[in-house]
């Protein structure tokens, strides 16, 4: 890697992790001195103070830092994407501060995965899952805006326990991170900025003095980042250097393994219920960890990261030698037995 | 026939204006046989209807081949040593010359029809084009890459039918056929024009277009890929483990991958590197595949405004340029000397490979750990902190309701860690009840307090010790793993 490379990855990772250091702290006394709390409810995993401010200084550092890296000519990232971004993240600040009703939230997800549509990065192969590969355009959009929906909400779900969605997120940009390393030089600075973000983000929400949550703003602002990067693996223009490795779609679920598995176990027990897929209740299984076996937030966070980086880890190397379909057979195994280790 | 009389006409208007041929049949000039003298400025006629194949020779110059003869050159003072060719070029060449391959092999020049399949072979002892092949025009590999290693030529990739292709042959020169060549690794999905050098038995590939159905659009591939061609042991057989493997490298640096394919384009073997012209680019690149190293050189010479063929021969470039003013045609000489140390030279690598891949997440994960390390410890820490409000006592893991005894009994707790019990005791003494009433009060609060905290927390609030100084004198003690703030 070159030096001068190197360089920008440590300024731009300093950079977004001092600010958002500065206005997490910043916001977190602003909310605090008009007394905009996160309520404390049955649901709740948390009994102290905290603002949903984390979002917002995620998001106020994201424009920052991709203002620098635009200014300097060393970050250019699709302008529809972009706005489809600040869509998601508007509808999150406004969840936030007035809680909006589901639906209303539902719609202008949509409408963001349309304007990313725009963009034209958009899932236009399925890469042999069912045996298609190509898929004509009004299909690749719909399945676009399907998956854009499902992974913006599943982060938003697994945003329940402290620093449990940041890190999973750290993990996800890591490995996009090196993807992009060697198949996109103009986004590969977002990376250390979303990184840099997440860290100054974390000091917050594991200090129980001034508890900061990601909030609406915080988990759908990721969510709409980490589906974009995932429509651009699966974007067969894209080059990934895995793809002599790894089957593309096998490693976008293996990035975000916890995420889908939770979301689907979780829709599926409330389906089994006969309740709304969307209510809140204690069902995820970092709930079950903290209720069930008595872990506090760090240990499931820890406990969940580690199995999550493991399968992917697991995953990766096993496509090295063995065929698409022994790797799945394997995995789900691994799944069965770490469910049955560690959440059952 | 009608090309025939019309350089018969061409070689009299010459004549006729000034003495730029002089026919002086088989003289020698620097032992090369020749029919006339050309001087260079006078050559523009014969290149004019740009019905020529500029070729490589085996010696220090190079030639010019025409319809009727070759130019030979240049000599001192620009000129060119015309000869007609001792018989003529085959019919099978019905497409302009510089639609021809050309590939130099020992004292041979080996010319490829367009598409592959048909070979021709330009000699300088004879002073002949001859055809070689028994094959036929196969329009399968257009624009592939046409070369020699060992002594053997091969045909790379190309276009035809709707199709990049990616297939190796070889020419059999026994059978006059082209044979099917087997690659192993990972090959490319097609390979139509793009750039190529070989060094070390390796051919490096960049650059090319790649299309695998007629109804998809042409990808310009990003990766350099590399082709292990055989390498000759000292008996001089093929070492058959590694030949023919190709193998991805990794994406090349940007500026490559945003280079338009045009036809203007050259690529050049400068010495053992690839020297890069695009058109309207006023750079000029240097590319050292094996050593990962990629050069833009300020291209102060303009070469990219020339048009045609071009060769380098002794660190000189040489190139046809045309007068757009006056139409006329000329050949102008580039000195290459020095290229590689001008000023300006930005150096850059060529490729990003899976080593970068691999290294990148090697130290992402080096800073993930990092970073649950930290939060380890930052957790930890905070996870000691208890913060008390005026109604209750909060930790991460709940909050403990607390009376007015309760919430002063603890606030001592924020000065010292250490209470003596007749402290505590002076928050429960009241005058108008007894002092046993107030022990036992003090003592069920206390207790109650502690057990709370043990059934939430799961750890005591205080300890209850014999003070070291006194020993009938009892203290509270905190406990170790409680840090109580106000909040």
């Amino acid at each position: 890697m070159e030096v001068e490379l190197l360089v920008y990855y440590f300024l731009f990772l300093f950079l977004a992790a001092g600010l958002s250091g500065f206005l997490n702290g910043y916001l977190n006394t602003a909310f605090n001195l008009n007394k905009m709390y996160d309520p404390v409810t049955a649901r709740s995993s948390h009994r102290e103070k905290a603002t949903r401010s984390g979002g917002l200084a995620l998001f106020l550092t994201f424009c920052i830092c991709y203002g620098v890296g635009k200014a300097l000519g060393l970050i250019n990232v699709n302008l529809y994407a972009l706005l489809a971004f600040c869509f998601v993240a508007l509808i999150g600040v406004a969840d936030d501060l007035f809680s909006i009703k589901y639906r209303e939230k539902f719609y202008v997800q949509v409408f963001a995965g349309v304007v990313l549509l725009q963009s034209e990065v958009y899932i236009n192969n399925f890469h042999g899952i069912f045996g298609i590969y190509e898929i004509p355009y009004l299909v690749g959009s719909l399945v676009t805006i399907f998956v854009f929906v499902v992974i913006v909400n599943s982060l938003n779900l697994i945003d329940g326990i402290d620093g449990l969605a940041a890190l999973l997120c750290i993990k996800f940009f890591i490995v996009i991170g090196a993807i992009l390393s060697v198949s996109s030089r103009e986004m590969e600075l977002v990376v250390p900025s979303v990184v840099g973000a997440l860290i100054g983000f974390l000091l917050y929400n594991m200090n129980p003095y001034k508890k900061v949550f990601l909030g609406d703003t915080g988990s759908l602002l990721l969510g709409s980042v980490i589906a974009f990067y995932i429509f651009y693996i699966l974007d067969d223009r894209s080059f990934i250097i895995t793809d002599d490795i790894i089957s593309r779609p096998l490693l976008v679920v293996l990035m975000i393994i916890y995420p889908l598995v939770d979301t689907l176990r979780a829709f599926a027990i409330r389906a089994y219920k006969k309740q709304s897929p969307f209510v809140a209740d204690r069902v995820h299984l970092h709930h079950r960890l903290i209720d069930k076996k008595g872990l506090n937030h760090w240990q499931a966070t820890l406990i969940i990261l580690l199995t999550s980086i493991s399968i992917l880890t697991i995953g990766f190397f096993l496509s090295m030698y063995f065929s698409l379909s022994l790797v799945i057979f394997f995995i789900l195994i691994y799944l069965l037995i770490l469910f049955y280790l560690i959440f059952k | 026939m009608i090309e025939k009389i019309s350089f018969l006409f061409f070689i009299c208007i010459i004549n006729s204006q000034e003495p730029a041929i002089t026919i002086n049949n088989n003289l020698l000039i620097e032992n090369v046989t020749y029919d006339s003298i050309i001087n260079g400025d006078n050559i523009s006629e014969l290149l004019d209807n740009e019905d020529y194949l500029f070729i490589e020779s085996s010696k220090n110059y190079f030639h010019i081949l025409l319809r009727e003869g070759f130019l030979t050159g240049p000599f001192s003072k620009n000129q060119f040593a015309y000869r007609k060719y001792s018989k003529s070029i085959p019919k099978e060449i019905n497409v302009e010359l510089q639609a021809l391959s050309q590939v130099q092999m020992g004292s041979n020049s080996y010319l490829l029809y367009p598409g592959g399949g048909i070979l021709f072979k330009f000699s300088e002892s004879d002073n002949s084009i001859t055809r070689i092949d028994r094959s036929f025009a196969h329009r399968n590999q257009y624009s592939g890459y046409f070369f020699s290693h060992g002594k053997d030529l091969y045909l790379l990739g190309g276009y035809g039918f709707w199709e990049t292709k990616s297939l190796l042959t070889k020419f059999n020169f026994s059978s006059g056929e082209w044979d099917y060549v087997n690659t192993t690794g990972q090959i490319p999905e097609g390979i139509d024009q793009g750039n190529f050098l070989i060094k070390n038995d390796k051919l490096y590939a960049f650059g090319f277009l790649k299309r695998t159905s007629n109804t998809q659009k042409s990808f310009k591939e990003k990766n350099l890929y590399v082709l292990s061609l055989p390498k000759f042991n000292d008996l001089g057989e093929i070492d058959k483990k590694i030949s023919f493997n190709w193998e991805k490298k990794g994406v090349l640096n940007p500026i490559l991958n945003d280079i338009p394919i045009n036809l203007s384009n050259k690529s050049l073997r400068l010495g053992k590197n690839l020297l890069l012209s695009i058109a309207n680019n006023p750079n000029l690149y240097l590319i050292d595949p094996e050593n990962n190293s990629f050069k833009t050189i300020p291209n102060d010479l303009l070469l990219y405004k020339s048009t045609g063929k071009s060769l380098i021969k002794n660190n000189e470039l040489a190139r046809v340029v045309k007068n757009f003013s006056t139409g006329k045609i000329s050949i102008a000489y580039f000195n290459l000397t020095g290229l590689e140390k001008r000023e300006g030279i930005i150096d850059e690598y060529l490729y990003r490979s899976t080593d970068n891949f691999y290294i990148f997440l090697i130290c992402g994960f080096i800073l993930l750990i990092s970073i649950i390390i930290f939060l380890w410890i930052f957790f930890s820490l905070n996870n000691r902190k208890y913060v008390l409000t005026k109604k209750e006592i909060i930790h991460s893991k709940g909050s403990i309701g607390l009376t007015k005894e309760e919430l002063l009994f603890i606030k001592y707790f924020l000065k010292e860690k250490i209470v003596s019990n007749a402290q505590v005791m002076s928050l429960f003494i009241e005058k108008s009840k007894t002092k046993d009433y107030a022990i036992k009060r003090k003592n069920r609060i206390t207790s109650s307090l502690n057990k709370r905290f043990l059934i939430l927390f799961n750890t005591n609030l205080f300890l209850i010790e014999k003070s070291k100084k006194d020993s009938r004198q009892m203290n509270y003690i905190l406990n170790k793993n409680i840090i109580i703030k106000e909040g």
